[in-house]
């Protein structure tokens, strides 16, 4: 039994740091995230046994976090209601002011802008964007854990892309 | 580089910046790991096992009180029946799981 659960911490300080990223993209708040992040690990350590992390261990990880946040989705939606996520646009101005600096604050505020855009998309388009970008899944990968077909998979992906894309030029990106 | 691959390049970007987990949150964690209390898990065929006894002692059972009767002649090929099912079901249900386990999936989305 000790060495499931030392194969479990292993992942916590192997994958942790990509795990938690992805629970604060999925989950509205950050207290969301946090237990999103510890029930995900919890479940891993209660499937001991049947773990294949032979294959993309952190999509992996990231699929069971998705599972979770979908099972407990109503929760979360109600919660974010009463407290909408709001990214920090603070650690823009935290990039000194020099002229030199401009282009990479100006891709910072892009980012955000982006991260924002996909944290409002539908949770249809968003969690297969999460996925894809984030956990690195094929669209096979991604069509068996969320169970659909993988034409709806790309259909998906490409529609979030255009409406990020629309939304990036809306605020004035050029590429 | 087209606009599709730089918008791939820039989502890729942004959405994988780094967020640490707070320490608190790792520790609690880590603590609920090593306190997670050890499960037993029951070997699949135990279940099936101890029902079969327990077919194979009702049959007993019955040929024991009602000798050379049509109930404890008709208790022999039922009991014989019932147990075959059972492991049948049994591994049947061993082998679905097991499937299940392995591709772990997300529905409802």
């Amino acid at each position: 039994m000790a060495t499931e659960r030392q194969v479990v911490e292993q992942l916590v300080h192997d994958y942790g740091t990509r795990l938690y990223t992805f629970c604060r993209r999925l989950a509205f708040t950050p207290g969301d995230a946090d237990d999103l992040y510890q029930q995900t690990y919890l479940r891993i350590l209660d499937m001991k046994g049947t773990l294949d992390l032979s294959h993309n261990p952190a999509g992996f990880l990231m699929s069971v976090a998705t599972r979770l946040w979908s099972d407990e989705r109503r929760k979360f939606a109600r919660r974010q209601r009463i407290a909408p996520l709001h990214y920090n646009h603070a650690q823009v101005n935290e990039v000194p002011d020099e002229k030199s600096t401009e282009r990479m604050v100006e891709q910072q505020q892009t980012q955000i802008e982006l991260r924002e855009a996909v944290q409002q998309l539908s949770d249809v388009l968003r969690v297969p964007v999460l996925l894809y970008y984030m956990a690195d899944m094929s669209v096979q990968d991604i069509s068996s854990a969320l169970r659909i077909p993988q034409g709806t998979v790309k259909s998906r992906l490409h529609q979030a892309r255009q409406k990020l894309k629309l939304r990036l030029e809306e605020s004035g990106y050029d590429g | 580089m087209t606009d599709d691959e730089k918008l791939d390049g820039l989502l890729r970007m942004s959405l994988t910046e780094e967020e640490i987990p707070p320490p608190a949150v790792q520790a609690v964690l880590l603590e609920q790991i090593r306190r997670q209390p050890a499960k037993r898990e029951i070997s699949w065929w135990l279940p099936t096992l101890i029902g079969g006894l327990q077919t194979i002692t009702l049959v007993a059972g019955v040929n024991f009180i009602f000798p050379n009767s049509w109930l404890s002649l008709l208790s022999l090929p039922t009991g014989a029946c019932f147990i075959l099912c059972s492991v049948t079901l049994s591994a049947a249900a061993q082998v679905w799981t097991r499937k299940e386990r392995n591709v772990y999936v997300v529905d409802k989305l």
